[in-house]
């Protein structure tokens, strides 16, 4: 017979909080709380840093593969609960996207709100945003239907369980993401031209 | 382990913990900085919204170094005419892209040179693989 557990020392039981506390942060999931709903007055700022990205960046981590040496590993759900995580993950970016098609929504907090990348010249600003979508809304909407359809797809593979599906469905996210961005928030200026090997390999760093 | 240790844990694992997946290019990279490593795959990693490999260089000083290799998703190198078994692990790649802004041993992988002289793209607008249309 073994005595009971003794309670541990406050040392090691704050230290055991702080780790769980770094793990959970290195999972991206304490600094940007995950919200499963909306609150009606949320930004497009807020609905971004709260439900958008931090249930994409789960998503799309939920499901891949990794070469090494070692072998190849699949990785995807591997039971029921947690594929219905993937598919809970899902309507939350659906609930994100549709929370962008209301009219009006703010784009920051405030009329003054610095967004993600305001150091990085052209980053566009959120009064800039704010008149870009003023100016079209539809064209708005439209990038957050097109959000909207692809998380749709994503939840559609996650309760059929379909590891490729989902990869498919998150490149649809990520590309819905991505063409919303370089149309309102990323800097206008055209893509960096890739030179030809030979004058590349004249002005590149060689490690 | 000393508590000290113990604490000073959680702002290490703050350092690593991985940053928001998207930025513009120009966010994440540096386009005035081009890089171009020779090295072997030692690891792929094949998600989205980027695949990584990442590539054992040898320095100038003699040094190997791991650099991580940024790239589109699957479906993106797929358009870019990517197939399976283009890259594997141990074999010596040579790699064009930009480094990153904050010096890490990273780059935006654009135009990689496989072994049997084939050139295939990393899926980063404007790289000039098979579909980008960056520039008209």
């Amino acid at each position: 017979m073994t005595a009971p557990p003794s309670p541990a020392p406050f040392p090691r039981t704050l230290a055991s909080a702080l780790i769980t506390l770094a793990l959970a942060a290195s999972a991206g999931v304490w600094l940007q709380p995950l919200r499963a709903a909306t609150p009606a007055s949320a930004s497009i700022q807020q609905t971004m840093l709260t439900q958008i990205d931090p249930a994409s960046d789960a998503l799309w981590a939920s499901v891949g593969t990794v070469e090494t040496a070692r072998g190849t590993v699949h990785r995807a759900p591997r039971s029921t609960a947690g594929w219905q995580k993937v598919s809970a993950l899902a309507d939350t970016l659906v609930a994100g996207a549709r929370h962008l098609q209301r009219p009006g929504v703010p784009v920051g907090a405030t009329a003054h709100s610095r967004l993600a990348d305001a150091d990085t010249p052209g980053t566009r600003t959120a009064p800039q945003i704010a008149a870009d979508i003023r100016a079209d809304p539809a064209r708005f909407v439209r990038h957050a239907k097109a959000l909207e359809q692809a998380a749709l797809s994503a939840r559609t593979a996650a309760q059929r369980h379909n590891a490729e599906g989902l990869i498919s469905a998150g490149a649809a996210i990520d590309a819905a993401c991505e063409a919303c961005h370089a149309a309102y928030w990323y800097p206008r200026t055209p893509p960096l031209t890739l030179p030809d090997p030979d004058h590349f390999g004249a002005s590149a760093r060689h490690p | 382990m000393k508590l000290a240790h113990l604490m000073a844990l959680p702002l290490a694992l703050l350092t690593v913990a991985p940053a928001l997946a998207h930025h513009s290019f120009s966010a994440e990279f540096d386009g005035k900085k081009p890089v171009r490593l020779v090295g072997k795959i030692s690891k792929i990693e094949w998600t989205n919204p980027h695949s990584y490999f990442y590539l054992e260089v040898a320095g100038r000083d003699g040094k190997t170094a791991t650099w991580a290799c940024e790239s589109g998703g699957p479906g993106a190198l797929s358009r870019r005419g990517w197939k399976k078994g283009d890259v594997k692990i141990g074999d010596t790649l040579i790699v064009d892209g930009y480094l990153a802004k904050d010096g890490a041993h990273l780059i935006d992988a654009r135009r990689l040179k496989l072994p049997d002289g084939r050139q295939i793209y990393g899926g980063t607008p404007g790289d000039g693989g098979p579909g980008d249309n960056a520039n008209g």
